[in-house]
């Protein structure tokens, strides 16, 4: 017995020093069934539509639908034009305004995108927003809530009704609708995003703008007054934290391509013409 | 565990013919029942892996390295050994015959389910079932020699129903304390359930017989903790440590002996009791309940895998088993290899060890337990498709050794075992 206790002791001892050791995250661990994507695109797509459908409802349910019909046109025709460099050309985007006072922005698996009201009364121009915009539907062509959630289409398949037989058990006991939904919810509304899906969208989200013709300095311009507003504004909720690791990032992506160089537009009249202040 | 004894067999010595105490389930080996799917592949070889519901069972850290947000596999095996102690009888005609024990099973022997539970925890639950034995000897001979040289059995008669299995089912927890290491404990309630019946009957030439009845239940209760690390010190190198021990915390025993024997010509004493089988209506009948706790070994299992590509992996795992009661301390090894050929398809092989805990049988000694060496192999095949992969595969176990079959004689028979396990699994991820 005491043997063992000294045993014992000496594998803690171990442990408690392994964390010290270099970490190596298990990507090795990873088989090649798991990196390859087993998928049924068409099936996985149509839920990913359906599931954002579902999630934009609750949006709207939770902050109310913006009734003006000449600012949703806007907004819908700067998301579009970024939109068409978004590289999911399966998907159709929406875009809405948000009857809110706070200030942000999110988007549905699917092409859900919305922004609030506030949001856009801070904004200066429609570089701005299309910066925005692109950084709410690079989450959608990155599948951030997706994967999160691993959202999938149901297996139709032989092997699934096989494995259904032999374990008595279907995909529907294994995940329900409703708990997925009530998590998209909590990374919208509560969590946010892991930082570095943000900083992805950042990065695809300027360059999908500057794709469509805008600056994207406008990101970091916004981002900063967000920053700014974050402090004087009591009903900010945002979910993008860290905004200076998001601005580093920022930079070096456009260091590392030449839209730095480029001036780009940034339509500040349009702007203010479509969204009144 | 203490080794199970069919008491009539002490009363009874001087017939050598009578079956003797043999173990029940298989209390000799600790690899009787290779659990999970892909760990079955790799012949148990998975302290290192166990990064699905199986590792809730090898290692619970595994489980926090599981590539998926929820996992739950299920395992429904078929079992099949055979057990044959050679030359045990000798008939009258100088030919020898054997016994053949044969045991059979068809359950699912594997349930689990993990879940990601918090940032760096995994949440685990799951049921096996360790040992599933439904062993029988339907064997009838006919004039066979006894010590009374001129009296030989016109027959006899053995009849074994032995039932015997171990059921483990509890939660896991595993928490990444960083990216290559992790910690996992389980904690799963231990029952076994064990039914023998044996039924023997010899009849002897000159009209004796001897009938014996012996019937047993046993209910233990316990649990079964166990504790786990992962560590990953190179990119594609991960190493495994599991400790764990069986606790039998409750025990429940009720033995019944039914003993006549009319070959005795004088009255023998059983338990302080004179008894006259010669007379017709003498019977030997007891009934006893005891609540014996066996002591289980304490185990440590070190494992090691190496990903050589995200198609080829080779695991091993070295087992020590402790000693506990009469069971001495044993070493087993488990190897094994997985490749996929397909994005899709893999090949699971392995080769394990499954050393008797038992000594070597010595010449000169009665009614010592059976010492067999198993050596085993396995081999499946998983297909993959979306979130769910069913596996087909295939364990086979031979071992040699020796026994003592018959009760209170020196003489030491050759023994082997064969048993075979299919097994056709399934397994859903989120």
């Amino acid at each position: 017995m005491k043997n063992r206790c000294k045993y014992l002791g000496l594998v803690l001892a171990v442990i408690c020093l392994l964390p010290a050791a270099p970490a190596f995250g298990g990507e090795a661990r990873k088989r090649i069934a798991h990196i390859v994507d087993q998928s049924d695109q068409l099936a996985d797509v149509e839920a990913e539509i359906l599931f954002g459908r579902e999630l934009a409802a609750r949006i709207l349910g939770h902050y109310g639908f913006c009734d003006d019909p000449k600012l949703n046109r806007y907004v819908n025709l700067v998301g579009r034009a970024v939109a068409l460099h978004s590289g999911r050309p399966e998907l159709t985007y929406h875009f809405g305004v948000l009857d809110s006072e706070e200030l942000n922005a999110f988007a549905a698996p699917g092409g859900y995108v919305f922004i609030t009201r506030a949001a856009l009364l801070k904004m200066q121009n429609e570089a701005q927003l299309a910066c925005v915009l692109g950084h709410e539907i690079a989450h959608v062509t990155e599948r951030h809530v997706i994967r999160e959630l691993n959202i999938r289409g149901a297996d139709g398949s032989a092997v699934a009704g096989i494995a259904g037989l032999i374990s008595g058990a279907t995909s529907g006991t294994v995940k329900s609708l409703e708990q997925a939904m009530d998590r998209a919810a909590e990374i919208l509304f509560k969590n946010g995003y892991k930082i570095q899906d943000e900083i992805q969208a950042d990065a695809i989200g300027m360059l999908m703008a500057a794709s469509a013709g805008y600056d994207p300095m406008a990101l970091q311009d916004f981002l900063s007054r967000e920053k700014r507003f974050e402090k004087e504004d009591e009903t900010y909720k945002g979910d993008h934290p860290a905004h200076m690791v998001r601005v580093e990032k920022m930079n070096m992506v456009l260091a590392a391509g030449n839209a730095i160089r480029t001036k780009k537009a940034t339509l500040a009249e349009r702007f203010y013409a479509n969204v009144n202040h | 565990m203490q080794m199970s004894t069919i008491r009539i067999r002490m009363l009874v010595g001087f017939l050598s013919l009578l079956v003797a105490a043999v173990a029940w389930g298989d209390d000799y080996h600790y690899v009787n029942m290779i659990i999970g799917d892909r760990a079955a592949g790799l012949a148990g070889a998975y302290t290192a892996l166990s990064d699905d519901p199986a590792g809730c069972f090898y290692n619970p850290a595994g489980i926090a390295f599981a590539p998926n947000l929820s996992l739950s596999a299920s395992v429904n095996a078929y079992n099949t050994e055979k057990k044959t102690y050679q030359k045990v009888l000798t008939g009258t005609d100088g030919g020898s015959r054997d016994w053949e024990q044969i045991s059979s099973s068809l359950l699912p022997n594997f349930f689990g389910v993990v879940r990601k539970f918090g940032d760096a925890g995994m949440l685990g639950l799951s049921y096996a079932v360790t040992d599933a034995i439904q062993r029988r000897q339907k064997q009838y001979f006919q004039n066979i020699r006894t010590e009374f040289a001129d009296n030989p059995a016109d027959t006899v008669m053995i009849n074994i129903n032995d039932s015997d299995k171990t059921y483990l089912f509890g939660p896991s927890y595993a928490y990444s304390l960083s990216d290559s290491l992790a910690l996992g404990a389980t904690l799963y309630a231990y029952f076994r359930d064990r039914e023998i019946i044996r039924n023997q009957v010899i009849q002897f030439n000159r009209g004796q017989h001897i009938l014996i009845n012996y019937y047993e239940t046993v209910n233990d209760w316990g649990a079964r903790p166990s504790l786990g690390a992962i560590w990953e010190p190179l990119d594609k190198l991960a190493l495994g440590l599991c400790m764990s021990q069986v606790f039998i915390f409750a025990d429940d025993t009720t033995r019944h002996d039914i003993y006549r024997n009319t070959v005795a010509a004088q009255p023998m004493n059983i338990d302080g009791l004179a008894y006259d089988f010669t007379r017709s209506d003498t019977l030997y009948f007891k009934s006893a309940n005891t609540d014996d706790k066996p002591a289980m070994p304490f185990t440590l299992t070190l494992g090691a895998a190496y990903f050589i590509s995200p198609e080829l992996l080779i695991t091993g795992d070295a087992a020590w088993y402790g000693q506990a009661d009469e069971k001495d301390a044993v070493w087993n090894l488990f190897l094994g290899a997985e490749y996929f050929f397909r994005d899709d398809m893999a090949l699971r092989c392995g080769l394990h060890t499954d050393h008797a805990n038992t000594p070597e049988l010595r010449s000169g000694r009665t009614n010592q337990p059976e010492h067999i060496d198993i050596y085993g192999l396995s081999l499946s095949y998983t297909l993959y498709y979306k979130m769910s992969n069913i596996t087909l595969g295939v364990l086979y176990g031979l071992g040699k050794g020796e026994a003592q079959a018959l009760n209170d004689t020196a003489v030491i028979q050759d023994a082997d075992i064969q048993n075979l396990r299919i097994y056709l699994s399934a397994s859903y991820s989120n």
